[in-house]
């Protein structure tokens, strides 16, 4: 952590009139880090990612990017980003192969350096023999995969990505993820990406939560799910009323009704499921469950919503 | 710089050879006004000198495919903003009047290539224009088609969606056909309408692509306005002027901002599934007694 942070923002804010769409984000991610910007549709995560990408002018607060302003260097910072949109920024009336050399053109690159680049891409998304094909025939997954493989080309150090993995099924999801997760392991790049999947999210370094344009959470995943404390521990019986006051007994917890049978909530399920063990031995089966991101979530931004 | 504004026009050359549809359209509209409008107005119009109205017609017709070729590729870039690859530009490591300056380039060679396409009808016609006034004719369509592209391209930059073609196409490409000289001499039309007449660049790319093409003809009533320099002068101020402007106003993201953020103008149908927020729990405890789910964040 000693050097200079790939990206800091402080109390970067956007209106939109009188739309406040960020408030105020303060944050720092460090070079080669796996950022996750976690946060409910319309709590400002594409609006940050927009103004970090100099794409929108702040506002207010400042935010420095790959070592540049981003509003005074934003040539500079853009040479140093990838950026890959919630849409898809393809030419459907292109080839594949079309599309990347439009963008190596547009990053100055030789045309060996281009065609290296190219035929890297297309074989690492698995896109090789779809290379002369009109990207409208694409689904939706090698479009996303071919978005990414542009967001790379011109080797960016930090890749935002908004939404990456919007729209896809869950095989392609993986390859997406086991693609940028590859991509952190070997280049050192620096990710910053928004999801609301939250599975997704526990992969990440460490994850920002923001609700109404500020960020209510940061931290590892694991450290954010820890404060959210309580494990919980099922019991699992069609009868549920033999045992409330065993497993009373045995564990000193209140357990309450649940469809499978009981339900305990303890800060460390490690500590409670040993003592109900004796239970297994009458038909029972035990179970633990550590809080999700999920969890986490609706804690922080869930809740507060149902009013808004 | 110029490896940018190549892409650029690489591509939408390529994208027009590939769209045949366009290429149609930009041969039949202005044939049928020549075969209707021409024919109808020939009947109407005593000419003074040796130029039938048809011939007067033809350079019109030119700078309606340039106008229509201009501006349809202006509009095409609300699109491509919205939902594509003018956000390749945005974000590579360009000054935002490069990205202006490719567009405008591109669309006026698009624009060249169709009016260039037209040119049998020269001799169709009968007209027999030297081969330094066939050149002279073609860079009078290259400068008009620059001016007009970079008009495409300020109205582009404060354009919210392309739902609004309808209205452009009303409101603005045919008044800037019907208040240039492309039908009429612009002198002929009344005094209240020249100040109009004056500000249409089509008045001035019609006039200059007239110029080449009547040499030597006696015209009589059916000539043109201005002078050649006149001409050149107005539509390169024009040019100037209207891509500094399309700059500026495509730097300032502001209206770019909300036009994606705010109030996405998405075209019916093509907007995307928005996913709910997957909040049910991964273990599929479905009598778990921690409330969840009912949090449905607000858009």
């Amino acid at each position: 952590m000693s050097a200079a942070p790939a990206i800091a923002a402080a109390g970067l804010g956007r209106d939109y009139g009188r739309v406040r769409a960020v408030d105020a984000i303060d944050l720092q991610v460090q070079p080669g880090e796996f950022f996750g910007f976690l946060g409910p549709n319309g709590a400002g995560k594409t609006t940050t990612i927009r103004m970090l990408t100099t794409l929108l002018h702040p506002s207010r607060g400042e935010a420095r990017v790959a070592g540049g302003d981003v509003i005074d260097d934003s040539l500079a910072v853009r040479r140093r980003i990838g950026v890959v949109f919630q849409e898809t920024t393809l030419d459907l009336d292109l080839t594949a192969e079309e599309n990347l050399r439009f963008c190596t053109r547009l990053y100055g690159l030789s045309r060996r350096e281009s065609k290296e680049r190219i035929d890297e891409a297309l074989r690492l998304f698995g896109l090789t023999d779809r290379r002369h094909m009109r990207v409208r025939s694409f689904s939706g997954g090698m479009r996303r995969a071919l978005d990414l493989a542009r967001g790379i080309l011109h080797r960016p150090a930090i890749l935002f990505l908004d939404e990456p993995t919007l729209g896809l099924d869950p095989g392609q999801r993986r390859r997406i993820w086991a693609f940028l997760q590859q991509l952190v392991a070997e280049h050192e790049t620096t990710l910053f990406l928004t999801t609301h999947y939250l599975e997704e999210a526990d992969p990440c370094d460490r994850v920002a939560i923001v609700d109404h344009g500020r960020i209510v959470a940061l931290g590892e995943p694991d450290e954010l799910k820890r404060n959210l404390g309580r494990d919980r521990i099922d019991v699992r019986t069609d009868r549920a009323d033999d045992f409330v006051a065993q497993v009373r007994e045995l564990t000193g917890l209140e357990p309450q009704r649940a469809q499978h049978g009981l339900s305990l909530f303890a800060d460390d399920a490690g500590s409670v499921v040993p003592r109900l063990l004796p239970l297994t031995a009458q038909g029972v089966e035990i179970g633990a469950t550590h809080p999700t991101l999920e969890d986490v979530f609706v804690d922080l931004t869930g809740r507060g919503r149902e009013a808004a | 710089m110029i490896g940018a504004i190549t892409a650029v026009i690489i591509r939408e050359l390529t994208r027009f050879q590939r769209q045949r549809g366009r290429l149609v359209a930009s041969f039949a509209r202005p044939l049928l006004w020549l075969v209707v409008i021409g024919a109808g107005f020939e009947k109407l119009v005593p000419t003074e000198g040796t130029v039938s109205y048809k011939q007067f017609l033809l350079p019109g017709l030119f700078g309606m495919v340039v106008l229509f070729s201009t501006m349809l590729t202006a509009l095409a870039t609300v699109h491509d903003r919205e939902f594509g690859p003018i956000r390749m530009l945005l974000v590579a490591p360009l000054p935002r009047y490069v990205a202006v300056i490719a567009k405008t380039v591109s669309s006026a060679i698009l624009g060249v290539i169709q009016a260039v396409l037209l040119f049998p009808l020269i001799w169709i016609l009968g007209l027999h224009p030297s081969f330094g006034a066939l050149l002279e004719l073609l860079g009078a369509i290259a400068l008009g088609s620059l001016a007009l592209g970079s008009f495409g391209m300020v109205i582009a930059s404060r354009l919210r969606s392309i739902e609004n073609f309808a209205g452009i196409m009303n409101f603005l490409m045919f008044p800037m056909f019907f208040l240039s000289s492309a039908l009429y001499p612009a002198s002929l039309l009344p005094g209240f309408l020249q100040p109009l007449v004056r500000a249409d660049p089509l008045t001035y790319a019609v006039d200059l692509m007239r110029h080449p093409l009547l040499r030597g003809l006696y015209p009589g009533n059916l000539g043109t306005d201005y002078t050649v320099s006149f001409d050149v002068m107005v539509l390169v101020l024009f040019a100037v002027v209207l891509i500094a402007l399309a700059s500026l106003l495509f730097g300032e993201e502001e209206h770019l901002g909300r036009i994606l953020l705010v109030e996405p103008p998405r075209a019916k149908g093509r907007r995307l599934p928005r996913p709910r927020l997957g909040l049910r729990r991964r273990d599929g405890a479905s009598g778990s007694p921690v409330p969840l789910g009912e949090a449905t964040p607000a858009d």
